[in-house]
């Protein structure tokens, strides 16, 4: 459901599909085993098309885990939809989300 | 001293005060040539309210010195009467101007909740360096009635997940101050407090907006597989911002009971908005049947469903629906043919 590409010092996701309970925690599982080699990870929603509440909360979650172990988590390229779900609950506050993978990059 | 020089790591941080005079300030400038080991020059004027024209000319003296040392100069902290000098002389461009909120005191740096442009960003700035002084800081605002700081005092500890707060934020359930209330929501759904849900639903039909929409997006994120059903009831809600928030929060629901009750509202719905909001909700749910629904509304009588619907095909990348989107091209109706294209 996700590739990684290093990109520098940091590792970008690219997530496909939907993000939902059961994926959504295999995702966090996963990205937290990223954190053991890198400092910065970049999610790339481009490919998620179906996202649900459960699915959100898996995320909130890895940011949670994230932010304990002091690295940083960011979000790019998300599709209208998804980025909806975000504004309409607040989280937009929450994350760093950019427009563009070159954005989260930096 | 009026002049304060602090150093963290390999950045030197110059505090001015705005007393400080100005052969202070050409001494000050000097004495950066004396400085090793400095990556970065930091001159801090977040205590200067305005400056003398004379003043600027150790401004550069300061950025001149600091590249002499092979270091980066940044001022920092400028306020709008002093930029409005810089912009005058130009000085904008040959100056890096930024904020650095490190350098303030946490009540200080509270303050600044009453700023529009910089709520936010301080906000963000305590929230990533959260530390016990920040917190008994905001716990100490948690306990005021100042709604503004209080409202970002809430957001602050959700967005640095600080569950130690979490029974004063449900606390702000009660508040007589709807941006407490709402602040309060957020978080609490952010928190995945499921405790709160009942509370919550209480504010899914009051009367301002702001609230409904809150309540229904926490509800969303707080949910269980009865919450569907529940929130499904407002669907038929006179008004027209209910029901929008509903089907959003449904859509973020996205279990089988949410997309049942948005089938079953779209084929009696008649606000063509509505109308248009369910379908797009529709589109998002991975479920047998959507892309049959999606069709069907392509030639729906309303121009906005219409739209609705195209989207969605093109969304879920209805691929088996080829031929029966080919086939409205050349429908009567030119609108349908064009949303079919």
């Amino acid at each position: 459901m996700f590739e990684v590409q290093d990109k520098g010092d940091k590792k970008i996701v690219f997530v496909k599909g939907e993000v939902n309970a059961q994926t959504g925690s295999e995702l966090k599982k996963n990205i937290l085993e990223l954190f053991n080699s890198t400092d910065s990870v970049v999610l790339s929603f481009k490919g998620v098309v179906y996202m649900n509440s459960s699915g959100l909360r898996e995320i909130i979650d890895l940011l949670k885990s994230t932010n304990k172990i002091k690295k940083n988590l960011m979000l790019c390229e998300m599709s209208a939809d998804i980025r909806e779900m975000f504004t309409f609950t607040g989280l937009d506050k929450v994350f760093k989300i950019f427009d563009t993978q070159a954005q989260a990059l930096g | 001293m009026s002049i304060e020089f602090a150093k963290f790591g390999d950045v030197l941080k110059i505090i001015v005060d705005q007393e400080a005079p100005g052969k202070e300030l050409e001494e000050a400038a000097k004495s950066i040539l004396n400085e090793t080991g400095v990556a970065k020059v930091s001159l801090d004027l977040k205590n200067c309210f305005y400056i003398q024209s004379k003043a600027l000319a150790s401004l550069i003296a300061f950025k001149k010195n600091t590249m002499k040392i092979g270091a980066e100069f940044v001022i920092s902290n400028v306020c709008e009467n002093i930029m409005q000098v810089l912009e005058m002389s130009n000085l904008t461009i040959y100056f890096t101007i930024d904020e650095d909120f490190s350098t303030y005191k946490p009540e200080e740096l509270v303050e600044k909740f009453f700023e529009a442009d910089s709520a936010d960003i301080v906000s963000d700035f305590i929230a990533q360096n959260m530390n016990d002084t920040y917190r008994e800081n905001l716990y100490e605002i948690m306990k005021s009635d100042e709604p503004t700081l209080k409202y970002y005092a809430i957001l602050t500890l959700g967005k640095a997940h600080d569950f130690a707060s979490e029974d004063m934020i449900k606390e702000c359930l009660n508040s007589d101050i709807p941006q407490v209330v709402k602040a309060a929501m957020l978080v609490l759904g952010w928190f995945g407090d499921t405790d709160s849900k009942e509370k919550i639903y209480t504010f899914l039909d009051c009367d301002m907006e702001d609230l409904r929409e809150v309540a229904a997006a926490s509800i969303a994120l707080l949910s269980d597989e009865s919450d569907a059903e529940r929130l499904g009831k407002m669907l038929t809600n006179d008004n027209a911002s209910v029901k929008k928030v509903t089907i959003q929060a449904l859509t973020l629901i996205n279990d089988q009971k949410a997309f049942e009750l948005l089938c079953e509202r779209l084929d009696k719905e008649t606000d063509e908005g509505i109308s248009a909001s369910l379908v797009r909700a529709i589109s998002s749910f991975n479920k047998a049947g959507v892309s049959d629904i999606l069709v069907k509304a392509l030639g729906s009588s309303s121009i906005k469903t219409r739209e609705a619907a195209a989207g969605g095909l093109a969304k879920i990348k209805a691929k088996d629906k080829v031929s029966e989107i080919l086939s409205r091209v050349t429908d009567s109706d030119s609108w349908v043919g064009y949303f079919a294209v």
